[in-house]
C-alpha cells in the first residue's frame, strides 16, 4: 500500500509540473471566453454562441461561452469589470447592464464606461409588442388596443420578465406617454410571462424580438408594433409604435455590445473588432441575425464607447420618468 | 442550567427562534404595505414570527421534558478540519487554481478523519488534483482556472 | 387511428444508426454529468451544447433530449449512493433512496430507479404523442391564484414529508420559506436579506443550498460519529427482491400520473411532483413509519413522477413554443439557432422533426436502461472505497460542483455555512427535507400571492372564485386536517416530541 500510494503520488506530481509549462507569448494561444450575464438560452447567450465558433476559427482557439447570470446582468458585468484585460476575457453586454443598469440600480460596484474596453456594437433588439390572439381576438392593431384600454381603465395588464428588464421599460414609457391605465405585472424572467400571456392573465406584452419571433411565426402571439424607429427585416410589413399607436418619437430598442476589461492592449482590441465585424456583416451571419430580429450592427471601438455614453443619459431620463428602480 | 439549555428540543426552538429574530431584524427596512398591497416585508415578518412562535415552543417543551438528553459533538476535529478544508478551497480557488485547491481540501479533511494516513492521503490528493484538472477543465472545459486568475 | 403513420415516420427518423449513436451518446454523457454532483440537466446541456452544432437538427436535438434524461437519472444516481441532490427533483430520492443504499440495498433503488422512469418515461411519451394539445390547454388555464393554492398544498404536503414531530417539520418550512425570501423582491426591485451581494441579489442557489445541507452536512455527521456508512456491504442481490418491486408498482403508477399532469404546468408544478407523489404514497401507505427507513415505494413514486414530469414539460414547449421552465427555455434557444421554430405548425410542418423527436424520448429511456442497468454494479463497487477516502472526494465535488456553477468562490463560502448549518439541524433532530420544499415554493407562493391580489386589485375572493384554486385549497385543508387530526387526541406536549 505504501509503495504504491508513493508511487502514484510521484507521478502524478510529475504529470502536474508537466502541465505547467504554458508560456503565453502571442496572444491568442489559449481559450478565450466570452462571459454572458444572463442565463444559457437566453437571447445574449444565442448571439454569443454563434458568435463564438465562427471567431475561434478565425483566431485559430477555443473561443467558450460562459454565463454568470444574476443581478440583472451585474454579476457578470462586475466579474468582467475585474478580470485581467490579456484578451482571454471578454463580456456580451447590453444596453441593459451598460447603459439601463447606470440608472435603475444606485451604486454599481463598477463603471461602464471607464471599467471596460469597448470593442464593437453587435446589434440592435427591438422589442415587440404582442397580445395573444385567443384571448384578445378583436384587437388587430395597437389602435384597437390603445382603444380597450381607454374604454375599460385599470382593467388591462401588461406582462414584463422583471423590473428594470427592457420588457418593463418598453411598456412603462408607452402608458406613460399614452396616459393608459395599463397596469405592470412583472414575472421572473420569460417562462412565467409568456404563460401569463397564454392563460390571459396579462394582456400585452412588449418582448425582445429574439424570444417572441419563433411565437409569432406559428402564430400563437400577434404581433401589433415594433419599438424601433423603423420596421425590422424580419417583420417587414409590421408598423413601429411610433406610427401604429400614435406616440410621435416613441423608441425602445436595447444593443448588445462585445466588451473587455479596461486596457485591453491595441493590438489585441484592434484584432478583435476586425475579426468580430468581419463575421457580423459577414451576409450569411446577418441574415441568421435578422431572422432572429436582431438588426446587425457593427462599429469602431470609438463609435461604440461614444454610443454607449449618449444611452447612459437616454436611459437615465427614462427610468427616471418611469420611475422604476431597484436597490 | 447547561443541563436544560442543551438538550436537543431546547437548543433546535432556540435556533429557530434565532433565526426569527434575525428575520425580523434584518428585514426591518423592508416596507410591510397592507394585506391587500403587500410590500417587500410582510411575508419576511410573518414567517419570522411564526419562526419565533414555534421555535418558543420547542424549546420549552423540551425544557419541560425531563427525561432528555444533552446534545454535544462528540469530536471536534473532524468538524474543524473539513471547515477549514472547504475555506481553504473557497480562498485558493480564484488565487492559486483549482490544482492547489484540490490538494488542500482533499489534503486537510482527510486529515480529520481518525485513520489518516499521510502517504495516502498526499496520493488521494495528488490523483485527485489531476483527476478533476483532466475531468472538469480538460474534458468539460468548464471555466476553472488550473493555477490562478 | 391516425397515430400509427405518425408514430412510424417518428420511429423511420429516430431509428436511423446515426440518430440511435447520438441518442445513445447523449444519455451516456447525460448520465456521467448528472452524477457529478451539483451538475443537473440545465448544467449538463448548457455544457454540451455547443457539441450538437455541428449535427443536422433532428440529430441534434435528439441528442440534447438524451442528455437532458441522462442528466436526470445521474442525478437520481448521487442521490441514492451518496445522499447529494442535484437538483430538486432528486431532493425527494435521497429521502428513502440513500436509505436503501445504506441498508445494503443501493443496487436495488437504483434498478427501481430505472425501471419506474423507464415505465414513466413511456407512458409521458404516449401522452405527448395522444394528448399534447389538451394537455397543454391545462397548463394554460393555471392563474396567480391557482399557482398560489398549488403551493399551499405542496407546503402542506411537506409537512406529510418529515418522518418526526410536526412541529420541527413546520420550524423547518418556515425556515426554508425564509430563506427563499432572500434575493431582490420582484415587485419593488428592493432587495431583501442580501448584504448587498450581487450574487445573493437573484436569491441563494439551490444547489449551493443542497449541496451544504446534504453533502457537507452529513459528511460531518458521518464524521462526527465516526459511523462511516457501510453502504458497502450488498444485501442480498443487487436487483430488487420480490417484496420491493410488489410495493412499487402501484407508486409507479401513483407517480406517473402526478408526475405527467404537474409536469405540463409551467414554473412551479414540475418541481412539485416528485414531492407530491412521496407525500401521495406515504399518506396512502399501510405503514407509514417505513417511510424515510429505505422503502422502495419511496424510490419508485418520486422517480417516476420525476421524470414523467421531465416529458411533459415538454410539451409547452413543443405545441405552443412557449417554454415552461429555464430548460426548456434553452432548449427553445438551441433549436432557435438551429433554425427550427417550435410551435401548433411545427407538427404540420415539420413533422418528422416532431414525430422523430418523440419517438426518441421513448428510445432515450430504453437506452438510459440499457446504460444504466449495467453500470448499477460499478456504482455499487465504487461505494466500498473506503470512507476515509470516499468523503475527501465527496467534498471535493460539491465544492467543484457549487463554484463551477458561476465561477464564484463565494457561493462555496455560502454552502460552508449551509454545511454547518445543516449539521447543527441534523444534531438537534431537525430534518433538512421539509426545509428544501419550503425553500423552493415559499418565494413561489408568495409571488403569486401578491400577483393574485395585484390582478385582482385587491379581492382576495379571487381564490375562492377561480374552480382549480377553489379546489385545491379545500384539498390543502382537507389533507391538513388529515395531518394534524390525529395529533389532538393526545397530550400537547407530545407534537413536539417524536
Amino acid at each position: 500500500m505504501r509503495k504504491t500510494a508513493s508511487m502514484i503520488l510521484a507521478a502524478a506530481v510529475g504529470l502536474l509540473l508537466a502541465g505547467t509549462a504554458m508560456a503565453q507569448e502571442r496572444w491568442p494561444s489559449r481559450t478565450i471566453t466570452i462571459v454572458g450575464g444572463f442565463p444559457t438560452g437566453a437571447g445574449t447567450d444565442i448571439y454569443s454562441r454563434m458568435l463564438a465558433e465562427p471567431l475561434g476559427k478565425a483566431l485559430g482557439v477555443s473561443v467558450i461561452v460562459d454565463n454568470k447570470s444574476g443581478a440583472g446582468g451585474n454579476v457578470g458585468s462586475e466579474f468582467v469589470a475585474r478580470a485581467r484585460p490579456d484578451g482571454y476575457t471578454l463580456y456580451f453586454g447590453t444596453a441593459g447592464t451598460h447603459a439601463i443598469n447606470v440608472a435603475l440600480y444606485g451604486k454599481l460596484p463598477f463603471d461602464v464606461i471607464r471599467n471596460f474596453t469597448h470593442v464593437t456594437i453587435l446589434g440592435d433588439v427591438p422589442n415587440i409588442m404582442i397580445v395573444n390572439p385567443k384571448v384578445m381576438p378583436n384587437v388587430n392593431s395597437c389602435a384597437d388596443l390603445m382603444k380597450l384600454a381607454r374604454e375599460k381603465p385599470g382593467q388591462h395588464r401588461f406582462a414584463s420578465t422583471g423590473n428594470g428588464a427592457s420588457t418593463h421599460l418598453a411598456g412603462a414609457a408607452f402608458t406613460k406617454m399614452t396616459g393608459l391605465d395599463i397596469e405592470h405585472i412583472p414575472y421572473r424572467g420569460t417562462p412565467p410571462a409568456m404563460n401569463a400571456m397564454m392563460s390571459g392573465e396579462t394582456q400585452v406584452m412588449w418582448h425582445q424580438s429574439i424570444t417572441v419571433m419563433g411565437p409569432i411565426q406559428q402564430g400563437v402571439f400577434k404581433p401589433l408594433a415594433v419599438t424601433t424607429r423603423a420596421p425590422i427585416a424580419a417583420l417587414p410589413d409590421l408598423p413601429t409604435v411610433e406610427k401604429a399607436c400614435g406616440i410621435p418619437g416613441f423608441e425602445s430598442t436595447t444593443w448588445y455590445g462585445l466588451f473587455a476589461p479596461a486596457n485591453l492592449p491595441d493590438p489585441i482590441l484592434r484584432r478583435l473588432n476586425q475579426e468580430v465585424v468581419a463575421i457580423v456583416s459577414a451576409p450569411e451571419f446577418q441574415k441568421r441575425l435578422n431572422d432572429l430580429g436582431i438588426t446587425p450592427m457593427w462599429s469602431t471601438p470609438e463609435e461604440f464607447r461614444r454610443r454607449n455614453e449618449a444611452d447612459i443619459e437616454v436611459w437615465r431620463k427614462i427610468v427616471a420618468d418611469v420611475g422604476a428602480k431597484l436597490d | 442550567m447547561s443541563n436544560i439549555l442543551f438538550r436537543q428540543n431546547v437548543l433546535g426552538g432556540l435556533l429557530l427562534v434565532a433565526f426569527g429574530v434575525l428575520g425580523l431584524a434584518l428585514g426591518a427596512s423592508l416596507d410591510i404595505g397592507t394585506p391587500r398591497r403587500m410590500g417587500p416585508g410582510f411575508f419576511p415578518r410573518i414567517l419570522s414570527w411564526l419562526l419565533i412562535g414555534i421555535g418558543a415552543g420547542i424549546s420549552l417543551a423540551g425544557a419541560r421534558d425531563a427525561t432528555a438528553e444533552r446534545v454535544l459533538p462528540s469530536a471536534w476535529r473532524p468538524l474543524a478540519m473539513v471547515t477549514i478544508a472547504l475555506l481553504c478551497f473557497q480562498l485558493l480557488i480564484d488565487r492559486l487554481g483549482l490544482v492547489a485547491a484540490t490538494v488542500a481540501v482533499v489534503g486537510i479533511a482527510a486529515l480529520g478523519g481518525r485513520d489518516a494516513r499521510w502517504r495516502e492521503v498526499a496520493a488521494l490528493a495528488a490523483l485527485l488534483a489531476l483527476g478533476t484538472a483532466l475531468l472538469f477543465v480538460k474534458a468539460l472545459d468548464l471555466p476553472i482556472p488550473l493555477w490562478g486568475r | 387511428m391516425d397515430l400509427f403513420p405518425d408514430i412510424a415516420l417518428g420511429f423511420g427518423v429516430a431509428f436511423t444508426p446515426v440518430n440511435l449513436l447520438f441518442c445513445f451518446v447523449g444519455a451516456l454523457l447525460g448520465t456521467l454529468i448528472g452524477v457529478l454532483p451539483g451538475i443537473g440537466p440545465l448544467g449538463a446541456i448548457a455544457m454540451l451544447l455547443p457539441i450538437t452544432f455541428q449535427f443536422a437538427p433532428v440529430t441534434a436535438l435528439i441528442m440534447l433530449a438524451g442528455i437532458y434524461y441522462g442528466a436526470q437519472y445521474g442525478g437520481s444516481t448521487t442521490s441514492i449512493l451518496v445522499n447529494l441532490p442535484g437538483e430538486t427533483s432528486s431532493v425527494v430520492t435521497c429521502l428513502d433512496g440513500h436509505q436503501m443504499a445504506r441498508n445494503g440495498r443501493g443496487g436495488a433503488a437504483l434498478a427501481i430507479a430505472a425501471l419506474g422512469s423507464f415505465f414513466a418515461g413511456s407512458v409521458a411519451t404516449l401522452l405527448i404523442a395522444v394528448a399534447s394539445p389538451p394537455l397543454a390547454q391545462l397548463g394554460t388555464m393555471f392563474q396567480a391564484p391557482d399557482y398560489f393554492s398549488l403551493m399551499v398544498l405542496g407546503l402542506v404536503g411537506a409537512v406529510v414529508l418529515a418522518h418526526g414531530s410536526v412541529a420541527k417539520a413546520v420550524g423547518m418550512i418556515l425556515l426554508g420559506l425564509l430563506l427563499g425570501l432572500v434575493g431582490t423582491d420582484l415587485n419593488t426591485g428592493r432587495q431583501r436579506y442580501t448584504f448587498g451581494i450581487p450574487e445573493l441579489s437573484d436569491g441563494i442557489g439551490f444547489v449551493t443550498l443542497a449541496m451544504g445541507l446534504f453533502g457537507v452536512a452529513q459528511v460531518l455527521v458521518n464524521l462526527e460519529q465516526h459511523a462511516m456508512p457501510r453502504a458497502t456491504a450488498i444485501v442480498g442481490s443487487l436487483w430488487p427482491s420480490r417484496e420491493e418491486l410488489r410495493r412499487s408498482v402501484p407508486a409507479t403508477l401513483r407517480g406517473t400520473a402526478i408526475g405527467s399532469l404537474l409536469g405540463v404546468l409551467p414554473g412551479g408544478g414540475a418541481i412539485l411532483a416528485s414531492f407530491a407523489a412521496y407525500a401521495l404514497e406515504k399518506k396512502v401507505s399501510r405503514e407509514p413509519g417505513r417511510f424515510g427507513r429505505g422503502a422502495a415505494e419511496g424510490v419508485a413514486a418520486p422517480e417516476s413522477a420525476n421524470n414523467a414530469g421531465a416529458q411533459t414539460s415538454f410539451i409547452p414547449m413543443l405545441t405552443l413554443g412557449i417554454p415552461s421552465n429555464a430548460l426548456m427555455a434553452l432548449l427553445v434557444g438551441a433549436m432557435s439557432i438551429f433554425g427550427v421554430v417550435p410551435g401548433p405548425r411545427i407538427v404540420e410542418e415539420q413533422p418528422q422533426l416532431f414525430w422523430g423527436l418523440v419517438a426518441s424520448m421513448w428510445i432515450g429511456n430504453a437506452m438510459l436502461l440499457v446504460i444504466n442497468l449495467p453500470l448499477i454494479g460499478l456504482w455499487v463497487q465504487l461505494l466500498r472505497i473506503p470512507y476515509r477516502l470516499l468523503y475527501p472526494l465527496i467534498l471535493l465535488l460539491c465544492c467543484i460542483g457549487v463554484y463551477a456553477l458561476n465561477g464564484s468562490a463565494l457561493e462555496v463560502g455560502l454552502m460552508i455555512g449551509f454545511g454547518l448549518l445543516g449539521y447543527a439541524l441534523l444534531k438537534l433532530g431537525f430534518e433538512p427535507a421539509p426545509m428544501l420544499l419550503g425553500f423552493v415554493l415559499g418565494p413561489l407562493m408568495e409571488e403569486n400571492l401578491r400577483r393574485a391580489l395585484a390582478v385582482s386589485r385587491g379581492d382576495a375572493s379571487v381564490f375562492f372564485a377561480r374552480p382549480i384554486s377553489a379546489t385545491l385549497l379545500a384539498l390543502s385543508l382537507l389533507l391538513l386536517l388529515a395531518v394534524l387530526l390525529p395529533k389532538v387526541g393526545r397530550i400537547r406536549g407530545d407534537a413536539f416530541r417524536e
